[in-house]
C-alpha cells in the first residue's frame, strides 16, 4: 500500500471526497537509442563526467566551487573540488566564455550511436547548467549518418536551463550538440543532461473514457503477475493519426516509458502518489473514432525472450543467485536512479536447487524460482520487480493453543500472529461500496501433492545433435563468423561440440542448448557440419503429499526447481495454509488508489469485518477512481 | 609584498544583490547584449583570493622578519580558469592557524572557519588578517631604540602605531613622495 498523509486518509472518510488527478508521463524516444548512446566530449574540465550527460539515473549536479566569474556565490552552496573522485558533475567544459560569452573554441558534445537509428525522435531535451543556474544562449544541434551530414537546427536566444528542442531526429548515427554562445561571461559551459526524445504529460483533461490500471498477483507465484494500462487520449486533431505525417503518431514505439501518478487536493495543495511504471505495449487511433487508445505492461514486458542458459548444479545454486542470473540476462531497461530494477528477498539466499532451469521465457522463470521459494512475485510502483514471501496464513492462524488461556482471562481477537489488524486503515464498507461484496466458496482442500526431482546423469555419452549450418551469404562471400544456438532435444551435460567445414572458435554449454561461434574453412565447405556428444541427464520425480482435510480436491503442484523433500513439504504447507481459505470475495468500491494487490484490508460483510489479501483489482478513472477487485479471506 | 585593503563586511545582502545581478546579466546576453561583468562582492574571484594569499604572505613575510618561525605556502597567482580544491582551501585556512598560533591570537579575532563557502567564512579570514595586520603595526611601533631609555624611566606600552624603518626600508623617496602622513602612518608602500 502506498504511504499517504493523514489528511489524505481523512479525505477518504468523506461523502464526497476533494478533486482527484491522474497525470500520465509517456516517454517519446527510442529505448534501444536511449540505452545505446555513448556520450564524447573533448577538453573537459579535469571534474568533468561527460559519460552522466545521457544516464537515465536522475541526478543532483554537485555545484563545486570555481573561480569563474561570479561561480563562487557566498550563499552557502558551493561545494569545494575534492582532490579526487569527483561526484555527479555531467558534462563541464574546459574552455571559459569570453567576455562577449562567445566561445574561442566551441564546446561539443557529440551522441554517438552504434549503428543507424531510423526511429522517429521528435527532438531533444537539454538540461544544461542546473548546479549554477546557467544555459547556452546560442547553439547548434546536427545530424550525422554514417559521416554524411543530416539535419541542422540552429537555436538562439535560448533563455532557459532546460531546454526543449523541436526537431525531427531520424536516420542518425551521430548527434552533434555545438555551444555557440553561453549565459555568462568567463565561466565553462555545462549540460547537466541530455534527453534523447521528449515528454508527453497527460492530464485528467486529456483523458476520454478509458483509463485502467489492473494489478494481479498470485501469493503462491502460480501463475504471473501483471500489471497492466489502458487509456484513451483525445484524437480530435488527429494528432495520433498513422497517416498525419506531423502528428505524434510516427515518434510512438513500443517500450516506451510510461510514469503514471494519482493525486487528491488535500487543502490547498495536491497530493501525489506513485501510479506504476509501464512500458509501452501497444496504441490505436480508429480512423472512425475520437481518441486514440494505448495500453501498456510492467517490466515483464522485457521478460519475453527465452533463457536458454539453464545449468544442472550437482552442487547447487541459491535461488537468488538463480534469479539474478535471469535477471542479468534479461536485458531489463536501465532505472534512473540506477538501482538494479529487481528487489530479492534474502531467504532466497538460503533456498538452493540443483535443477537446471528448462528453456521457458524469463519471466517463467522468476515465476518458478519465486514459487519454489514460496514467494510471490510483483512489479511494485517503483518499476522494481519484487520476489518475497507474503505472510499467508489461515483462519487456523487465530486458533490459541489448548493450555494457553484460561477461563475469565480477557484478550482481544483475533490474535494473529501475522498481522495486527488493529493497524489496517483501507476499509472497504457500507460507505465505500456500490454494492455488498460477493463471496464465492473454492473447494474444499484434501491434500496438496508437491512433485520434488531429483537428477542422474547417464554414465554414456552419446550423439545428442547433429546438423548443417550455412556459412554463405546469399551473394555467394563467407560470413565472417557465425553464431549458432543449438537447442537439445534432451538435457545434456558434458557436451562437446565438433566442426567440420569450418573452426569451432567459442562454445558456452548449457544443460538444454549451447551456442557455438564458428569460422569457415572456406576452402572445405559452404557448410558448417556441427555434432554435439554428451551425457544425457534423466529426471525422476518423487511426491510429497501434504494433508489438508478428510474430502475435497487434490492441489499438484510441480515445480522442477524443487529437489529436495524437504522444499517440498515446506512449499506444500504453504499452498495448504493459503487454499484453505475457501472465501474468494469481490469487491466494487469507490477505490482509494493507494491500494496495491496482496495488501490486506478490511471488508465489512454481513454479520462483521473479515481481513481480506487482495489479489487482484481494476482501477478505473473518469472524474473519480472507482475499483473491482478480489481477494481471498483470511479471516 | 604588498599589503591589499581587505574586505571584511559582506552581507547576506551583498549575496542577494550578487544573485539578482548575475540573473539581470543573463536575460541581458539571451537578449542580445553585451553587459559588463564585473566581479560582485557577494561572490569570491580570483581577484579575492590573490588577495587573501597575498596578505598573508605579506604577513608572514613581516613576521619571519622579526624572528617569528612562521611556515605558510602561499599561491597568488589564481585566474579565473584555475580550479582551487580541497588542499587549497585547507592551506589558506591552516595558514591564518599557523599565524595564530605562532605570533599571537589578536582580540576580537573571529572564530576560523573549516571552509570558504559562505560570506561569513571569507570575512573572518580576511578579518584575521586585518586583525594580525594592525597588531603588527602596534608591536612594530612600540619598538624602542637601544639608548633611548634607562633603567627606572616611566612610559606607557605601546608607545605608538604607526611606520617602521623596516616597512620603508625598500621604498626609495621617489615612492613615498606626494604620500601623506598618515597613509605612511597606516599602509606602508611598495
Amino acid at each position: 500500500m502506498q504511504s499517504v498523509s493523514a489528511g489524505w486518509k481523512e479525505n477518504q472518510q468523506k461523502t464526497v471526497v476533494s478533486e482527484s488527478f491522474v497525470e500520465i508521463q509517456l516517454g517519446l524516444t527510442d529505448p534501444e537509442a536511449e540505452e545505446s548512446v555513448v556520450p564524447i566530449a573533448i577538453d573537459v574540465a579535469p571534474f568533468s563526467h561527460p559519460d552522466q550527460v545521457v544516464s537515465r539515473e536522475i541526478r543532483n549536479i554537485t555545484p563545486y566551487a570555481t573561480l569563474e566569474r561570479n561561480l563562487w556565490v557566498l550563499d552557502g552552496s558551493k561545494k569545494i573540488l575534492p582532490t579526487t573522485n569527483f561526484v555527479d558533475t555531467s558534462y563541464v567544459g574546459n574552455v571559459l566564455s569570453n567576455s562577449d560569452c562567445t566561445f574561442t573554441s566551441n564546446p561539443v558534445v557529440e551522441l554517438t550511436f552504434p549503428r543507424v537509428f531510423n526511429s522517429y525522435l521528435p527532438g531533444l531535451i537539454i538540461v544544461w547548467d542546473m548546479a549554477h543556474g546557467d544555459y547556452a544562449v546560442d547553439f547548434k544541434i546536427t545530424l550525422y549518418k554514417e559521416g554524411v551530414k543530416g539535419s541542422e537546427k540552429l537555436v538562439t536566444g535560448n533563455d532557459t536551463i532546460r531546454t526543449v528542442v523541436d526537431m525531427d531526429i531520424v536516420e542518425y548515427d551521430r548527434i552533434v550538440i555545438e555551444i555557440l554562445k553561453w549565459s555568462s561571461p568567463r565561466r565553462r559551459a555545462r549540460i547537466a543532461r541530455i534527453h534523447l526524445g521528449q515528454n508527453i504529460t497527460y492530464g485528467k483533461g486529456d483523458l476520454f473514457g478509458t483509463f485502467t490500471h489492473t494489478q494481479e498477483v498470485d501469493p503462491l507465484s502460480a501463475k504471473l503477475p501483471k500489471m497492466s494500462l489502458k487509456f484513451s487520449v483525445n484524437n480530435v486533431d488527429d494528432s495520433y493519426n498513422p497517416y498525419n505525417q506531423t502528428g505524434i503518431s510516427k515518434y510512438l514505439i513500443e517500450r516506451q516509458e510510461i510514469q503514471v501518478r494519482y493525486g487528491y487536493r488535500i487543502g490547498s495543495d495536491v497530493e501525489w502518489i506513485p501510479g506504476g511504471t509501464f512500458y509501452l505495449s501497444g496504441w490505436d487511433a480508429p480512423q472512425n473514432g475520437l481518441y486514440a487508445n494505448f495500453e501498456a505492461r510492467d517490466i515483464l514486458e522485457f521478460m519475453n525472450g527465452i533463457f536458454m542458459k539453464g545449468v544442472y548444479r550437482p552442487n547447487g545454486i541459491s535461488l537468488k543467485a538463480l534469479a539474478e542470473e535471469v535477471l542479468l540476462d534479461a536485458g531489463l531497461p536501465e532505472r534512473k536512479d540506477g538501482l538494479p530494477p529487481w528487489k530479492l528477498h534474502e531467504s532466497l539466499d538460503d533456498i538452493y536447487t540443483v535443477a537446471p532451469l528448462p528453456l521457458v521465457r524469463h519471466s517463467e522463470c522468476l515465476q518458478m524460482i519465486a514459487n519454489a521459494a514460496g514467494c510471490a512475485m510483483y512489479v511494485d510502483r517503483e518499476g522494481f520487480l519484487n520476489i518475497e514471501p507474503i505472510g499467508v496464513f489461515s483462519s487456523e492462524a487465530y486458533f490459541r493453543i489448548s493450555g494457553t488461556f484460561h477461563a475469565g482471562q480477557s484478550f482481544v481477537l483475533p490474535k494473529s500472529p501475522d498481522t495486527n489488524w488493529v493497524w489496517v486503515d483501507y476499509r472497504v464498507d457500507d460507505f465505500n461500496s456500490y454494492k455488498r461484496p460477493e463471496v464465492a466458496l473454492t473447494k474444499p482442500l484434501k491434500q496438496v501433492d508437491v512433485s520434488y526431482y531429483s537428477f542422474v546423469v547417464d554414465a554414456e555419452v552419446k550423439e545428442i545433435y547433429k546438423g548443417l549450418f550455412r556459412l554463405i551469404r546469399e551473394d555467394g562471400s563467407f560470413e565472417p563468423s557465425i553464431t549458432v544456438q543449438i537447442t537439445y532435444p534432451n538435457p545434456a551435460v558434458e557436451t562437446v561440440a565438433t566442426v567440420s567445414g569450418g573452426t569451432l572458435v567459442n562454445a558456452r554449454y548449457y544443460t538444454n542448448s549451447c551456442e557455438l561461434e564458428i569460422t569457415p574453412d572456406i576452402t572445405l565447405s559452404n557448410y558448417a557440419e556441427v555434432t554435439i556428444v554428451g551425457k544425457e541427464l534423466k529426471t525422476s520425480e518423487a511426491i510429497v503429499t501434504v494433508l489438508a482435510g478428510e474430502q475435497g480436491e487434490t492441489q499438484s503442484v510441480k515445480n522442477k526447481l524443487i529437489t529436495s523433500q524437504s522444499r517440498a513439504t515446506a512449499v506444500g504447507n504453504l499452498v495448504k495454509e493459503y487454499l484453505k481459505n475457501r472465501r474468494i470475495v469481490s469487491l466494487d468500491w469507490r477505490a482509494d488508489p493507494r491500494l496495491d494487490a496482496l495488501d490486506r484490508i478490511l471488508v465489512r460483510n454481513k454479520f462483521g469485518v473479515s481481513p481480506l489479501l487482495v489479489t487482484e483489482f481494476t482501477i478505473s478513472y473518469n472524474g473519480a477512481f472507482k475499483g473491482k477487485g478480489r481477494g481471498r479471506d483470511v479471516g | 609584498m604588498r599589503w591589499i585593503v581587505p574586505v571584511v563586511d559582506r552581507t547576506l545582502r551583498d549575496v542577494q544583490d550578487a544573485l539578482t545581478q548575475i540573473e539581470r546579466w543573463r536575460t541581458q546576453v539571451a537578449n542580445g547584449q553585451t553587459p559588463t561583468v564585473t566581479e560582485l562582492k557577494g561572490c569570491l574571484n580570483a581577484t579575492d583570493l590573490n588577495r587573501i594569499e597575498s596578505n598573508t604572505r605579506y604577513i608572514s613575510e613581516y613576521l619571519r622578519a622579526y624572528g617569528y618561525q612562521i611556515n605558510v605556502i602561499t599561491k597568488v597567482d589564481w585566474t579565473d580558469e584555475s580550479l582551487p580544491n580541497a588542499a587549497d582551501v585547507n592551506r589558506i585556512i591552516n595558514n591564518i592557524k599557523e599565524i595564530r598560533n605562532k605570533y599571537y591570537e589578536p582580540a576580537g579575532m573571529p572564530s576560523l572557519p573549516q571552509t570558504m563557502v559562505s560570506f561569513s567564512d571569507i570575512n573572518a579570514i580576511e578579518q584575521s588578517l586585518l586583525l594580525f595586520r594592525e597588531m603588527l603595526l602596534d608591536m612594530a611601533g612600540a619598538f624602542r631604540r637601544s639608548g633611548t631609555f634607562r633603567c627606572g624611566q616611566g612610559m606607557k606600552f605601546p608607545m605608538s602605531t604607526g611606520i617602521t624603518w623596516f616597512a620603508l626600508e625598500d621604498l626609495t623617496w621617489g615612492d613615498i613622495e606626494g604620500e601623506s602622513w598618515e597613509r605612511l602612518m597606516f599602509y606602508d608602500l611598495e
